[in-house]
């Protein structure tokens, strides 16, 4: 799976989803695609949702292979240091996935 | 550089509450401008998160002015976040050392409990990543991603997590102003509803109602404001960087300088513990404790009222209760109680210099405040 990252060249900074400026130097950021593969760092179950959503919702917390962070929702139970996928979704948000391949390929 | 000075706090009692949020905000300046011996504020600063979304009014600068018969003077209202209390102080604070203004008001509340919790929840959210929000995240759910990392990283167990609610109650069932005043124990913690793993009921402030005032002046008083930083940091929780809370390193350094004070300094300290893994976190921004060991401290009893370095005697938001644009206010209330020997039935002993933090958003743009007595 892959998803779509921005890239400050001075700050050597990732971020996703992509943003237009950086926002430690203001710099215009380089957007590119690059694969979902990473480890979760932290993750919740949440059990009190606000209105308008349906509990529980699995989110976890993504440390990139490709540099820096993404928040996904998860349809599988998640553990700290557990290797998955990310795929970015087209309403901007992003999905975490059992990693069913050798990363980066 | 000039300093300001505390003249006067008021606090309303903290909980559910049947006044609606300008009723509150006018009880809490009242007790403030009685407590002090100001004759006339000539400038009025109202804060409130969400005042037009929780309590459905607006207007609070002109709607306070009017209401305390102070039609005329400058008032205006400060928003940021939860951290709106400790931004209120910040902001007469500076009005006064700018010498633009002699003696101002500063007064921050929250109506809460008026909607149901999935839309109170949903409203406090706002101030999220648009990316969280999507995603149906509430505050206290990143609080227990932020939980999680701390207690796998640092070896925090879930049975020293919950010593801080136990302590907050302990504490709180001092404080008649309270939202909760019944100690609880470990099982209890435990054992009530989960709201974001590992995040249960008991590890989460309330929703509350209240509000509280201070009057800083420029005229020397007892309570010296010696050192006010403010820090931010990015919004989204997934694009910080770093450990611990960013924002509220930045913003202690500055409070420290300006205070000429080290956290070895400071006697007793009042924490934003929304979720109760952020009293330990922000222990250690504020440098009181080396990173990954608060909940040692905590666990050895220094952050009780009768160890070394007491934390949150009051409650803390977890007992005392969180009306969001209250609580700087109510933390920096407790410390001026503490330092003038007022704090009824949880004074402590001998303390000179006290410490507030204050988190608005979910820890991106936080404040410390540092107050001496003089
Ligand atoms: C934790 C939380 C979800 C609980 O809300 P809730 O499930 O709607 O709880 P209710 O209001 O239905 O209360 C049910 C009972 O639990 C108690 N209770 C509610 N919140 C509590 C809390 N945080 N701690 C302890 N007890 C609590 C109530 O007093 C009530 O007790 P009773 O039955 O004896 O009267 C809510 O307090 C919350 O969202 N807190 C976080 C607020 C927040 O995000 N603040 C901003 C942070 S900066
Ligand atoms: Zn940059």
């Amino acid at each position: 799976m892959s998803l779509e990252v921005s890239i400050c060249d001075s700050c050597e900074e990732v971020l996703a989803p992509p943003r237009l400026k950086c926002p430690e130097c203001r710099k215009e950021m380089r957007i590119e695609e690059v694969d979902g593969a990473g480890v979760i760092i932290t993750h919740t179950t949440v059990h009190i949702v606000p209105e308008g959503f349906q509990a529980p919702i699995m989110v976890g917390l993504v440390k990139l292979d490709a540099g820096g962070q993404v928040l996904a929702r998860s349809d599988i139970e998640l553990e700290t240091g557990m290797r998955v996928d990310v795929e970015g979704l087209e309403d901007g948000t992003h999905r975490i996935l059992k990693m069913d391949r050798v990363s980066g390929s | 550089m000039p300093t300001g000075y505390l003249a006067g706090v008021g606090h309303t009692p903290f909980g559910r509450s049947e006044l609606d949020l300008v009723a509150l905000l006018e009880d809490a300046a009242l007790l403030a401008l009685e407590d002090s011996d100001v004759p006339k504020v000539d400038a009025i600063i109202v804060g409130s998160q969400t005042s037009d979304e929780l309590a459905e009014v607006a207007n609070l600068g002109t709607r306070l002015a009017d209401i305390l018969g102070l039609s005329g003077v400058a008032s205006w209202r400060v928003e940021n976040s939860s951290g709106s209390g400790s931004a209120l102080l910040e902001a007469a604070t500076l009005a006064v050392r700018s010498g633009a203004y002699s003696n101002v008001l500063a007064v921050g509340g929250e109506k809460m409990t008026d909607k149901p919790t999935p839309v109170t929840a949903k409203v406090l959210g706002r101030v999220l990543a648009d990316t969280e929000i999507a995603l149906g995240l509430t505050m206290p759910s990143l609080g227990a991603m932020v939980a999680r990392m701390y207690m796998e990283r640092y070896g925090l167990s879930r049975e020293t997590l919950a010593m801080v609610p136990v302590k907050a109650h302990a504490n709180g069932a001092r404080n008649h102003l309270a939202h909760f005043q019944k100690p609880v124990d470990v099982d209890k913690v435990l054992s009530s509803p989960m709201v974001a793993d590992p995040l249960r009921v008991f590890d989460c402030a309330p929703i509350s109602d209240g509000a509280a005032a201070v009057v800083v002046t420029s005229r020397r008083t007892d309570v010296e404001i010696a050192g006010v930083g403010h820090g931010t940091d990015r919004i989204a929780l997934a694009d910080r960087r770093g450990d611990g809370l960013r924002a509220t390193q930045l913003a202690a350094a500055i409070a420290y300088k300006e205070a000429g004070v080290t956290p070895a300094g400071v006697d007793f300290a009042e924490l934003h513990d929304a979720f109760s893994i952020l009293e330990i976190i922000d222990s250690e921004d504020v440098g009181l404790f080396p990173r990954g060991e608060g909940w040692k401290a905590l666990e050895a009893g220094t952050t009780s009222r009768d160890g070394e370095l007491p934390i949150n005697v009051s409650g803390g938001l977890k007992s005392r209760g969180h009306p969001v644009g209250a609580t700087g206010l109510a933390q920096v209330a407790e410390v001026v109680w503490q330092l003038r020997g007022q704090a009824e039935g949880r004074q402590l002993d001998d303390v000179h210099v006290g410490l507030t933090q204050n988190i608005g958003g979910f820890g991106s743009n936080n404040l410390v405040t540092i107050m001496r007595r003089v």
